[in-house]
């Protein structure tokens, strides 16, 4: 990794540690902001697909679908964008499918290191068992204790674990040695 | 390929290159090792993990979408099972973005080939099958890249299989969205990945999108590459394997000694001519996945006069997990572990060197020391040494 992606990664772990200390201290509006984020978010995807469809997806045979794509998410996003309110159930929902999915994927992971003897299943076991948690505490929690509190704070564990993340990736070793025999 | 070509038949290039049946069976091995050679299999033996030659399914779903994951991936798959055909190739009103990833499309008769077959020569016989397995898949893999590119590795359902010799009679190929789901080889269905709009998903890997058809000797097909602006391709795998067979047999002869360079587009006609009809054979007739194991095995046990042991991942474990710290390099895996790093750490220099950054950054011993991840250290020193430094 170079200088210049390192200082990158450490100053978006920074950034994201922030936004958690910030969902922590003020929770209430911590909903609207995350709304907020997830429609430019949307947005910002569809602007992706645009860019990525004039880079390098027209050099692609029937690459034209990627246009669409791009254009229908813009849509979207900016449709998202000018709705007043958005019932807190599909930010659940959002978050509930986003840990399930990882979740599946760790213990099915945590399975195949099993069968293959490997001593790291457990390790990725315990990650699919708390990514199971967070996702039915999602579901169940957000619905039954019905505050908006809620799904800020199951967002802001996704942005702690994140931000921790890059800060450590910003000190690894990555490049490979090559020696000339 | 399979196992049927990455040993069985790796065995018969062996044998017919000079080599005695204990040193081909152990060139086999290592080629087919090279399937399997994952990180939860070198984390079990507690090996360098920089070593892994492949994945395992649910590694590569798990496998990060960020820098250090698509530098992770390319790395295995563009230095074992891609091996990139032209890494300065260029295309007209392209961005640098696309024409890094257009760059490690694979195909035979590379610079790298060269490279990679002068990288074994003096080696362990181990560095000599983790070569044949290269060597032979830049015949199976051509026209894929060893790396996640939606743009570069995607395949429509327009492929179609040609069944007879003149390809005028066609049948469509079927693509079924499933990766677990068994191939149907008679009745022209094949898994393969989902379509993700993701360039860098996993699921746009190497030839996922076109399942396993490149693995099938049998095969002929054509269909249009991604990258191709809608030239038609056609791929004749029984050819092509033909080609990857007698060109393995060129390159052992070279690294036993037999032959003084390893030249492009050299092939051993002569040693596969009075076994033709046979090769040909195995190599046309539609079988399953496993299914041409027998006729590659019962043709080298002709061959060699000597029964081939199965291939079996345990053989050699026990072995390397005994040996005492400093004494695993000379164990069977230890050989092999070697050759992988040094395999592996020659494909992203150059890659790197070309200006591509999509297998990480590679830093030269000779220039800046002993830098990055450890575990290569291990092509500099001994691990005593290495613990040391």
């Amino acid at each position: 990794m170079s200088k210049l992606q390192r200082i990158r990664k450490f100053l978006t772990g920074l950034l994201l540690l922030a936004v958690v200390v910030l969902l922590g201290v003020w929770p209430e509006i911590g909903y609207d902001v995350l709304i907020i984020v997830l429609c430019v978010g949307m947005l910002a995807y569809g602007i992706r697909m645009l860019i990525y469809y004039f880079v390098m997806a027209r050099h692609m045979v029937r690459g034209k679908l990627i246009l669409l794509i791009g254009i229908l998410m813009v849509d979207f996003g900016l449709f998202a964008l000018t709705l007043s309110h958005i019932p807190k159930v599909y930010m659940l929902l959002y978050l509930f499918l986003g840990h399930m999915f990882y979740s599946v994927i760790d213990i099915m992971r945590a399975m195949e290191a099993r069968k293959n003897s490997s001593p790291r299943w457990q390790f990725k076991l315990l990650f699919g068992a708390f990514n199971l948690l967070i996702a039915l505490f999602a579901l169940i929690g957000g619905l039954v204790v019905r505050s908006v509190r809620v799904p800020v704070y199951i967002y802001a564990v996704g942005l702690l674990y994140t931000g921790i993340e890059r800060i450590v990736d910003a000190f690894r070793k990555t490049d490979v040695m090559f020696f000339e025999t | 390929m399979n196992t049927d070509f990455h040993y069985y038949a790796t065995y018969c290039a062996a044998v017919l290159a000079g080599f005695s049946h204990e040193e081909s069976v152990t060139v086999a091995y290592s080629a087919e090792l090279t399937d399997n050679c994952t990180k939860t299999f070198l984390s079990k033996l507690k090996a360098p993990r920089e070593a892994a030659t492949s994945q395992l399914t649910m590694e590569m779903m798990d496998a990060r979408n960020d820098l250090i994951g698509i530098w992770d991936i390319t790395r295995i798959w563009a230095s074992f099972h891609f091996l990139p055909y032209d890494l300065y190739a260029q295309k007209p009103h392209c961005a640098k973005q696309y024409l890094d990833k257009y760059r490690l499309i694979c195909g035979p008769n590379s610079d790298l080939l060269v490279e990679t077959v002068n990288l074994a020569k003096g080696k362990s016989l181990q560095a000599f099958g983790l070569c044949m397995h290269v060597l032979a898949d830049t015949w199976a893999h051509r026209y894929f890249a060893g790396t996640t590119s939606l743009v570069i590795n995607n395949v429509d359902d327009s492929v179609r299989e040609l069944m007879n010799a003149d390809g005028t009679e066609t049948r469509p190929i079927t693509f079924v969205r499933n990766p677990g789901r068994p191939d149907d080889v008679f009745g022209g269905s094949y898994s393969a990945t989902m379509f993700v709009t993701s360039e860098n998903s996993v699921m746009n890997l190497g030839h996922g999108r076109a399942g396993r058809i490149p693995d099938y000797s049998f095969l002929r097909y054509r269909y249009q590459p991604a990258w191709a602006d809608y030239e038609e391709f056609e791929k004749n795998n029984p050819e092509d394997y033909y080609h990857a067979f007698t060109q393995m047999i060129d390159a052992l002869r070279f690294l036993k000694g037999d032959s003084e360079t390893f030249e492009k587009e050299r092939y051993a006609f002569d040693a596969v001519e009075p076994h033709e009809n046979t090769i040909r054979t195995i190599l046309t007739t539609r079988q399953g996945e496993n299914d041409a194991c027998r006729a590659w095995k019962a043709f080298g046990e002709q061959l060699s006069g000597t029964s081939i042991p199965d291939f079996s991942l345990e053989t050699h474990q026990q072995e390397y997990i005994d040996a005492p710290e400093g004494k695993k390099n000379d164990t069977f895996l230890g050989r092999y572990i070697l050759a992988a790093l040094a395999q592996k750490s020659m494909v992203t220099n150059r890659i790197h060197r070309s200006g591509n950054v999509l297998a990480g950054r590679s830093i030269d011993y000779n220039e800046k020391g002993l830098r990055g991840l450890r575990d290569y250290w291990a092509l500099v020193f001994s691990p005593e040494e290495a613990q040391d430094e």
